[in-house]
């Protein structure tokens, strides 16, 4: 508890309402720290845990692609995606579990997930998952120079996180 | 340098800056944590030593407010010494008020003269000894205004005023609540008005006070762009043969007979620690009242809405059973409640 109690004014170092009541579509609602505190959990997820996850995951197979002349670009490809689909999902499983069962103690929410709730997980899902691929984008690029057809597997998962980052720009117009 | 080294030298340096982005990001992120870890162990070590702070002032038989200070009862200043002070407060303000003039007369231009003077002689005939004792103009300023697709071009005067032994400087203003003090004339005949006023083919006295259903057709006419003119102005009256009018707005306390003794003794008689902070009014209240209830103008009341207030607070020397003392200037009687004394409470969640 008292590490919560540390992580709260951090927590709310990274938002907006740390001071403030919460503005929610019925109304007013009064501002609870343990809100900000699971968005410092997703942070943590999505930039911290789900990136070095991947990028060791892209970094053993890029290094058996290197000393590899002839390998298959695509089927690199696919078998590295679902290598990081895989370990993304396991992040957001993670995130996920974590932040049901805040739900579920602190809030005294059902552990029932509705179609809301699922939206909300796939959305964070791709969110974790694109800046997987960004970070495992990354570790293979730093082997091109081994093997310059790596290259053709690192554009790709690269472009994955830019088609996100502009995706949620057109969002928020 | 063929071209598969090419591509590897720069794939490895954009992968470098990825990683680089992902470094500086939790860079961001760590330093922002830190900032705000360090703020709050600092503001829990603030708390031990708020409660040792206020142990000690509790000790001292004083009372620690939630500003983090000390307050000790403080015996009330005697009458002579708090009105010694005010009366300095009105010398300052007797000073400021002479040296307005004397810029006034430096820099005003002949045409706001022309306007001012209109302005004053209206004023000082209506309410003659009224003007001569109390009204001292100090500012005069000319703006463009659009009334209902007409260009009027407004004379805004500001003045100063003395009551007894009370000074109030620009209680007649045009950014405050008095600003139904001008002369305005619509803008193709401006210079036509202006010259009639030199020629002395327009004076104060050919300007007819209206009525109230004249006065009714200005609110009509006038409402939003010249500020509710017609409500406000205490002496009102259209310009003859022009498109114009004259507005003055009357300062709504005579203060003559009211000394700072009296008034310090009064409402200490609320509660001896009350801190006196002058004199309050709700003057555009007053107007419309007058307007409203259609008082004939000989009969507006000077006092409405006129009010001395002080309060008692940790400040002033009260730790408990605080109080709000107003006087009414208008029927004189003195109202008396119970107010927080730690007013720095409401801020403090």
């Amino acid at each position: 508890m008292f590490f919560l109690q540390l992580l709260i004014p951090v927590a709310n170092a990274f938002t907006e309402t740390s001071a403030q009541p919460m503005v929610e579509s019925f109304g007013f609602a009064p501002y609870d720290p343990f809100d900000n505190l699971m968005r410092l959990w997703f942070w943590a997820v999505l930039l911290i845990i789900a990136p070095i996850v991947c990028f060791f995951v892209a970094k053993s197979q890029a290094k058996k692609m290197a000393v590899d002349v002839a390998f298959s670009a695509m089927r690199q490809f696919f078998r590295l995606l679902v290598k990081l689909l895989v370990a993304t999902f396991l992040c957001s499983f993670l995130f996920i579990v974590v932040d049901r069962l805040v739900d579920f103690f602190h809030n005294s929410r059902s552990l029932a997930i509705d179609l809301y709730d699922l939206k909300y997980f796939v959305g964070r899902f791709y969110i974790i998952f694109s800046t997987g691929c960004f970070s495992a984008g990354a570790a293979l690029l730093l082997y091109v120079r081994k093997n310059a057809r790596i290259f053709l597997i690192a554009i790709p998962l690269i472009l994955i996180f830019v088609a996100m980052v502009i995706f949620a720009f057109i969002n928020s117009l | 340098m063929n071209r598969n080294k090419i591509i590897g030298v720069i794939s490895y340096v954009v992968g470098i800056l990825i990683i680089l982005s992902f470094l500086v990001s939790w860079g961001i992120l760590g330093v922002k944590g830190w900032d705000a870890l360090t703020d709050y162990l600092g503001s829990a070590r603030g708390k031990v030593e708020g409660k040792i702070e206020a142990a000690v002032c509790a000790a001292s038989n004083g009372f620690f407010a939630a500003d983090g200070t000390c307050y000790k009862a403080i015996t009330p200043e005697p009458v002579n010494a708090v009105c010694q002070e005010w009366g300095k407060t009105m010398k300052d303000r007797k000073n400021k008020i002479d040296k307005s003039v004397e810029y006034l007369n430096k820099v005003i231009t002949v045409d706001q003269r022309l306007a001012l003077d209109l302005w004053e002689d209206f004023f000082a005939r209506e309410d003659q000894g009224y003007y001569a004792q109390h009204i001292m103009p100090v500012w005069i300023e000319e703006e463009s205004v659009t009334v209902q697709d007409t260009v009027y071009q407004v004379f805004h005067v500001s003045y100063s005023v003395k009551m007894g032994e009370w000074y109030y400087h620009e209680v007649g203003n045009f950014n405050g609540d008095t600003d139904s003090n001008l002369v305005a004339i619509r803008k193709d005949q401006r210079d036509l008005f202006l010259e009639a006023l030199k020629n002395k083919k327009i004076t104060a006295d050919q300007l007819k006070l209206v009525n109230d259903k004249e006065r009714f057709e200005m609110k009509k006419k006038f409402f939003d762009q010249l500020t509710d003119v017609a409500d406000e102005a205490h002496l009102l009256a259209a310009l003859p043969g022009f498109d114009g009018l004259v507005a003055v707005q009357r300062y709504p306390f005579t203060g003559d007979s009211l000394t700072c003794a009296k008034v310090v003794s009064t409402l200490r008689q609320c509660d001896p620690n009350v801190k006196f902070d002058g004199l309050h009014y709700g003057l555009l209240d007053y107007g419309i009242n007058q307007v409203m209830q259609g008082i004939p103008k000989q009969n507006y009341s000077l006092t409405d809405n006129v009010w001395f207030a002080a309060s008692s607070d940790l400040s002033t020397g009260r730790l408990s059973d605080c109080h709000e003392a107003v006087l009414d200037a208008t029927s004189g009687q003195l109202s008396c409640r119970p107010v927080e004394c730690d007013q720095s409470d409401w801020y403090v969640f």
